[in-house]
């Protein structure tokens, strides 16, 4: 609240932005307000970022500001002159003082109330996989939860964030090889516009392949289904059966299969959220992968204890069946 | 549209053509075997024909009013299935004056992180666009040049996707208009893309019926990002374009992808 407070006389009853009666003269205001930090980490320039800027005004002119955090843990002031430098240090809130001290008349003070978001680059995944030799094909039924991303409740970042959730088929022999396709959630770099949609990814020896089409309905289930020709390097992209949505040839892919099959959620910052609540969880079911032979699907045989999460205290994932499995982010934005 | 024609680090239009020649005056178009001619449209006769139609299929005059024409015979293009009909034909090159991309679904204030200059090319028998493209003066190692129309098409066949022609009938969505389609809908900012192209072509994929699109390549994207355990490992010019595909008629957004792409 911007006001004017004598340190002998508070002035509780102060209106925001009006000076009291106690100290008439002495006001100070600083904007904006309240304040979001976004601390954004590990995306390189010129998206890395750990401050924000406040600016005060205070009247009469020709006095001097000082800056104080009432939080050092979440958030840093800097600054002695009308412009504070807020630097976010972990998520939370807390609370910026700035205290304006005009030629003949006691200080008056604001209160900035402070809200740091974190966006730190790194992969963090909740799943179930197994090695399957020369597997060639997956499917799942798979929930739709759109999780929120980063920093996204504070719009202040335009880094890169993602949650996917996803079927997967991958060749390790190698420098990585995989193909995938599931839903997503995705701002992209240099943008605060977030995105949803279907999607078909493939790596191989081309270069990168990935296509979008429109997004699941939140709540909705969907089988998702992968299925790789080897004959011809043909992936295949099945949503809900039917004929396929979309295929990719890649060369790398002829001739070869996978050795590894994945039922996955998937995200790139810390604070982006995983797919499902507690409340709501995002459930794979009908988890099945195919192999060379004949061409029936068998299914996962998701052991106990067989899903896994990067930090079980951020995310759950938990066996449903020998074909289900529930993951969900236990701390959601 | 590559070009023989280049500009610092970039081609000046990546799905266009390349003007021969500047040709003088009016000169009588070539009759070609390769032509479509359409009844329903008139041959651009004039330097203010060619601009009136740039504006009414594109509507870059709600950016500046600058604009200039000049004829030309298309001698390359990299327009995939079809760079074999445009190439030879008498055109008209409608340049806009450089200006900031303004849409009208951006949020308010909301500034172009690029000058462009917007190039139009059409057809000078029956004035069908073979495309716009924006020109990108700077440097961006990453921006590779797009391929080339055999290379093109080749990997939209691979994903059954086919141009079939040029629509017979003017798109109901202007190209601007398309723009404000990507940024709200489509994947990939136009204003963050150092390059803009767009084609006006029928096209069909996986069997459907051809229809009236615009196809619109940004590139020079800052880069997304792949999925998966890998996703690090994809190169930069490899995830920073995008073609977005929308229906020419309702606006409606169809897909976008990656391809095609430099190989």
């Amino acid at each position: 609240m911007p006001g004017c407070s004598s340190p002998s006389q508070p002035s509780p009853t102060a209106d925001a932005g009006s000076p009291t009666a106690a100290c008439a003269s002495c006001y100070v205001s600083a904007t904006p307000k309240p304040l979001n930090v976004c601390v954004i980490s590990g995306h390189g320039a010129p998206y890395d970022q750990s401050t924000a800027t406040l600016t005060a005004t205070g009247t009469p002119a020709g006095g001097s500001y000082s800056w104080r955090s009432a939080n050092t843990a979440i958030a840093t002031v800097s600054g002695t002159g009308a412009t504070g430098t807020v630097t976010g240090v972990a998520k939370g809130s807390a609370n910026i003082e700035v205290t304006y001290t005009p030629p003949g008349c006691g200080p008056c003070t604001d209160t900035i109330p402070v809200k740091v978001c974190v966006c730190a680059r790194v992969n963090n995944y909740t799943s179930y996989g197994k090695n399957v030799a020369d597997v060639n094909g997956a499917k799942a039924k798979i929930k739709t939860r759109y999780a929120k991303l980063c920093c996204e409740n504070e719009g202040c970042s335009k880094s890169h964030a993602l949650h996917c959730t996803y079927v997967n088929i991958s060749n390790t022999s190698g420098a990585l090889k995989w193909a995938q396709s599931g839903y997503g959630r995705e701002r992209n770099y240099g943008s605060t516009a977030i995105a949803t949609d279907l999607y078909s990814e493939v790596q191989g020896d081309d270069p990168y392949y990935i296509r979008k089409e429109a997004a699941p309905a939140e709540g909705t289930a969907h089988e998702y289904k992968i299925q790789l020709d080897p004959a011809t390097g043909q992936w295949s992209f099945y949503l809900d059966g039917g004929v396929p949505w979309d295929t990719h040839t890649d060369p790398f892919w002829k001739g070869k299969r996978g050795d590894n099959v994945q039922w996955t959620g998937e995200i790139h910052n810390t604070d982006d959220d995983m797919s499902g609540t507690s409340g709501d969880k995002c459930n794979f079911t009908e988890c099945q992968y195919r192999v060379r032979g004949p061409l029936v699907y068998k299914d996962a045989g998701i052991p106990a204890g067989g899903p896994t999460t990067s930090d079980g205290s951020e995310w759950g994932a938990e066996r449903v069946s020998a074909t289900a499995l529930d993951i969900w982010d236990k701390n959601p934005n | 549209m590559a070009m023989n024609e280049r500009t610092r680090g970039a081609p000046l239009l990546g799905i266009l053509i390349c003007a021969a020649a500047a040709l003088a005056g009016r000169a009588d178009a070539q009759a070609s075997g390769r032509e479509k001619k359409l009844p329903d449209k008139q041959d651009i006769a004039t330097e203010s024909a060619a601009i009136e139609r740039a504006n009414r299929l594109t509507g870059l005059n709600q950016l500046t009013a600058s604009a200039a024409a000049r004829r030309i015979v298309i001698s390359s293009s990299n327009l995939p299935f079809l760079a074999g009909e445009v190439v030879g034909q008498p055109a008209w090159q409608v340049d806009f004056g450089k200006t900031a991309l303004r849409l009208k679904l951006a949020l308010r204030g909301f500034q172009d992180s690029y000058q462009r200059e917007f190039r139009v090319i059409l057809l000078e028998r029956g004035g069908q666009l073979v495309g716009v493209s924006s020109r990108y003066e700077g440097e961006d190692p990453d921006m590779r040049e797009p391929p080339s129309a055999e290379s093109a098409q080749r990997q939209l066949q691979g994903g059954s996707e086919v141009y079939t022609g040029l629509p017979a009938d003017d798109p109901k969505i202007v190209f601007l208009d398309a723009l404000n389609v990507v940024l709200t809908k489509g994947s990939g900012s136009p204003f963050l893309a150092k390059v803009i192209e767009g084609v006006y072509v029928m096209d069909s994929s996986r069997g459907s019926p051809a229809r009236p699109v615009w196809a619109i390549t940004l590139r020079g994207l800052p880069p997304f990002s792949a999925h998966g355990p890998g996703a690090d490992s994809v190169p930069v010019w490899q995830r920073n374009h995008m073609r977005n595909v929308l229906d020419a008629m309702t606006g409606q957004l169809l897909f976008a992808t990656n391809t095609p792409q430099p190989i």
